[in-house]
């Protein structure tokens, strides 16, 4: 489901445009949706997933016109948001690592020290306002390793073949379909509970 | 057998999805993201005509009007063209087709390179 633009947008604004920018306004219309809905799926926060989103088209705009020689664009621009993801993950895990570190110093001096917000799997706030059906798969979407999910979104939500995948994550085609064949076992072992439960 | 339970499993998880709602983001956030990267884009201006092309363009048009001067009287006087006022006339013809039809060349050759691409087209 696209935004839609705001009411007040009249002609004379469309007609001020550049021509690179109704040229990347055409890629970014036909993409927006879909790699929202990506970095939304790897953040599983809105406000990760926006941040998420903007640097991917920031990326895409500096390399502007570059992109119109590309022949798979789409490809390109979902191996950005994954690949920023991956930068995000990394720069967490110091972090995390650090405040750890700190912790535990904390803890050798105090006796009722809290690790719970330490969690690695916390499960996001952002899938509650769904269906039941809905919260379901998306519950046992955002239990998935990242890995599976990533796949998963990319095949199931945003329509790429295993090569295409298996471009953009960087991963053997073999590696893709196995991973894939899991995840859809385990996300319907994951429903099957919600169903009886 | 393994491949019938994969697709089993894929249609009931795929009859999960059309449940879901698609997340969407915050209000005006696609159009704030469009404005900020429409900053970010780099602007192909034309490139400006340096000076001494222009000077060279006078010079020519000057060298031009000169040549012309006794074609003009030749004509005006109704007497054949000598072969240096054919010459010139020529060159004159010749310089004026070139420079009406080379940017319509250029430009064709352009948009053939370009066709040629399929960026935007998925």
């Amino acid at each position: 489901m696209e935004n839609a633009l705001k009411p007040d947008t009249n002609d004379s604004t469309e007609k001020k445009k550049t021509g690179e920018q109704q040229m990347f306004d055409q890629l970014y219309d036909q993409h927006k949706s879909d790699v929202y809905h990506f970095a939304f799926y790897l953040a599983k926060n809105r406000g990760e997933a926006e941040d998420l989103f903007q640097d991917t088209w920031l990326r895409v705009a500096n390399n502007f016109p570059k992109t119109l020689n590309m022949k798979k664009v789409k490809s390109w621009i979902f191996t950005i948001t994954s690949n920023l993801y991956k930068d995000s993950l990394r720069k967490e895990r110091v972090r995390k690592s650090f405040i750890l570190k700190k912790m535990r110093k904390l803890e050798e001096n105090s006796s009722s020290a809290q690790n719970s917000f330490l969690t690695e799997k916390s499960l996001p706030t952002d899938f509650s306002e769904q269906s039941d059906l809905g919260h379901a798969i998306s519950q046992a979407l955002a239990k998935l390793p990242d890995s599976q999910r990533q796949i998963f979104v990319l095949k199931e939500m945003a329509g790429f073949k295993h090569s295409e995948i298996s471009e953009i994550l960087k991963l053997p085609v073999g590696t893709v379909k196995s991973v894939l064949f899991r995840t859809v076992k385990r996300l319907r072992k994951d429903l099957k509970a919600y169903h009886q439960g | 057998m393994r491949n019938n339970d994969y697709q089993k499993d894929l249609e009931f998880i795929r009859s999960h999805l059309e449940k879901m709602e698609k997340p969407e983001p915050s209000y005006n956030f696609f159009e704030e993201t469009r404005n900020l990267c429409h900053s970010k884009l780099p602007s192909i201006k034309s490139p400006r005509v340096p000076k001494s092309v222009w000077i060279a363009f006078a010079l020519n048009v000057i060298l031009i009007g000169l040549l012309m001067i006794p074609l003009v009287k030749a004509l005006k006087a109704g007497l054949p063209l000598s072969p240096p006022a054919l010459s010139a006339l020529i060159l004159l013809i010749q310089n004026a087709v070139m420079l009406f039809f080379a940017p319509i060349i250029l430009k064709k050759f352009k948009a053939k390179q370009k066709t040629g691409s399929h960026a935007l087209v998925t």
